[in-house]
């Protein structure tokens, strides 16, 4: 996680340029990754992310500086944000329903086996339903209240899609091949 | 171990290993300085956006200005009667003056009939002659003249150069438009008619700075 210094901050809300291209080339990597989290396609990713970097140096003025951590945490918001912006425009935004939540055993020890990159891919072969809220959940750290009012949905209903979403990426994990590895680690 | 345990492990596993991607994804080429230019340039787009306080210091400059303008039209006829005997070389303001005089005092003896309000903007004038070229002089936007049969015509004064204004009637000779015929008009602008054009065969024969595009 990328941290900024309150002078370096203040550089940038007080136009400097040379000091925004900095901010922006530091965090264009982490905000792509965050986008295509949500929608694969690098293309439109890449539109979220411009788009959501493009607001945020115009709003920077508004920023006010709370701690080391906090213009990376506003920063990364506003790339969800339109990123979910994006996902509800193209009506590309839908849960599923039909599947059952199947029981699937502990599988930390073959996820702290599994790659970042291979932990994203397989995340981004999820439907966007269960993507969405898995991300939500689970690397941003919404809370499902808070889930629910972002996508306008229930509580109960993110509860659900999170459950099938992680049973669904357990299932994808065992059959990308680390079966094996689990059992060995049991 | 407890579910709920096992469970919040494996998003910590999950959320810590994803936080740690920071580059861009292989095969995922971009141009960080292309992207750059685009941010900036929205941004020099925004900053070059005047604020609403300058449109509105911007309004009430010309308004003013306006006012002030207004304030000081009286005094342009004088000015453009000299204007004119430079122009030409002819004696614009004082033979005007006479003229005006003139024919403020034949009009009294023609005991005409209290006329309509009219326009102070407006002026009227009689033509001796139906065919005789008529020169005006005015910086007033609409000028009024009479033929013969006393049908007062209204036309507006068309700046063409600053020495020289066209008093086109061609389009104003409409029974509708006519207005009733007043001399209790105080000589607000100073004009000549007729006298230049005496033994005038054709109009805009006169190296005038002003021209009457229809004959009466």
């Amino acid at each position: 996680m990328k941290y900024f210094t309150a002078e370096f901050v203040k550089l940038c809300k007080n136009g400097d340029r040379k000091a925004q291209r900095e901010l922006f080339e530091t965090l264009y990597a982490s905000m792509f990754r965050i986008s295509q989290r949500y929608i694969p396609r690098h293309a439109e990713a890449e539109d979220c992310t411009m788009r959501a970097l493009m607001r945020m140096f115009k709003r920077l003025p508004e920023f006010k500086f709370t701690g080391e951590y906090s213009l990376f945490m506003w920063i990364k918001k506003m790339v969800v944000n339109e990123t979910l912006m994006e996902l509800r425009k193209k009506n590309s935004f839908y849960l599923m329903t039909e599947e059952t939540i199947a029981e699937i055993p502990d599988q930390s020890d073959i996820l702290q086996q599994l790659h970042a990159e291979e932990l994203v891919e397989l995340i981004t072969q999820l439907p966007t339903g269960y993507r969405t809220v898995l991300n939500l959940f689970v690397v941003e750290g919404y809370a499902h209240k808070e889930i629910a009012e972002m996508l306008g949905i229930t509580e109960s209903t993110s509860k659900t899609q999170y459950q099938k979403a992680k049973a669904r990426l357990k299932k994808m994990v065992e059959q990308h091949g680390w079966r094996s590895y689990g059992k060995l680690g049991e | 171990m407890d579910g709920g345990v096992m469970e919040s492990l494996e998003n910590k596993i999950i959320q810590d290993k994803i936080n740690t991607l920071d580059s861009l994804p292989a095969g995922y080429q971009t141009s960080l300085a292309g992207k750059w230019e685009l941010i900036e340039a929205s941004l020099e787009g925004k900053q070059n956006k005047r604020p609403l306080w300058y449109w509105s210091s911007a309004a009430a400059i010309l308004i003013i200005a306006g006012i002030f303008w207004l304030n000081l039209r009286p005094e342009q006829p004088r000015n453009m009667a000299q204007q004119t005997q430079k122009t030409t070389g002819k004696p614009a303001v004082t033979h005007t003056e006479k003229l005006y005089t003139k024919t403020l005092v034949e009009k009294k003896k023609n005991h005409r009939p209290k006329p309509k309000a009219v326009s102070k903007k407006q002026f009227i004038a009689p033509v001796a002659d139906n065919t005789t070229p008529v020169m005006v002089v005015s910086t007033d936007s609409v000028v009024q003249i009479t033929n013969t049969q006393k049908k007062p015509l209204v036309a507006e004064v068309r700046k063409a150069k600053p020495a020289l204004q066209v008093v086109d009637f061609t389009d104003s000779i409409k029974p509708q438009e006519w207005v009733a015929v007043t001399n209790s008009i105080k000589p607000k602008f100073r004009f000549t008619i007729g006298s230049l054009a005496k033994g005038a065969k054709s109009k805009n024969i006169f190296d005038s700075p002003l021209k009457l595009l229809t004959n009466f």
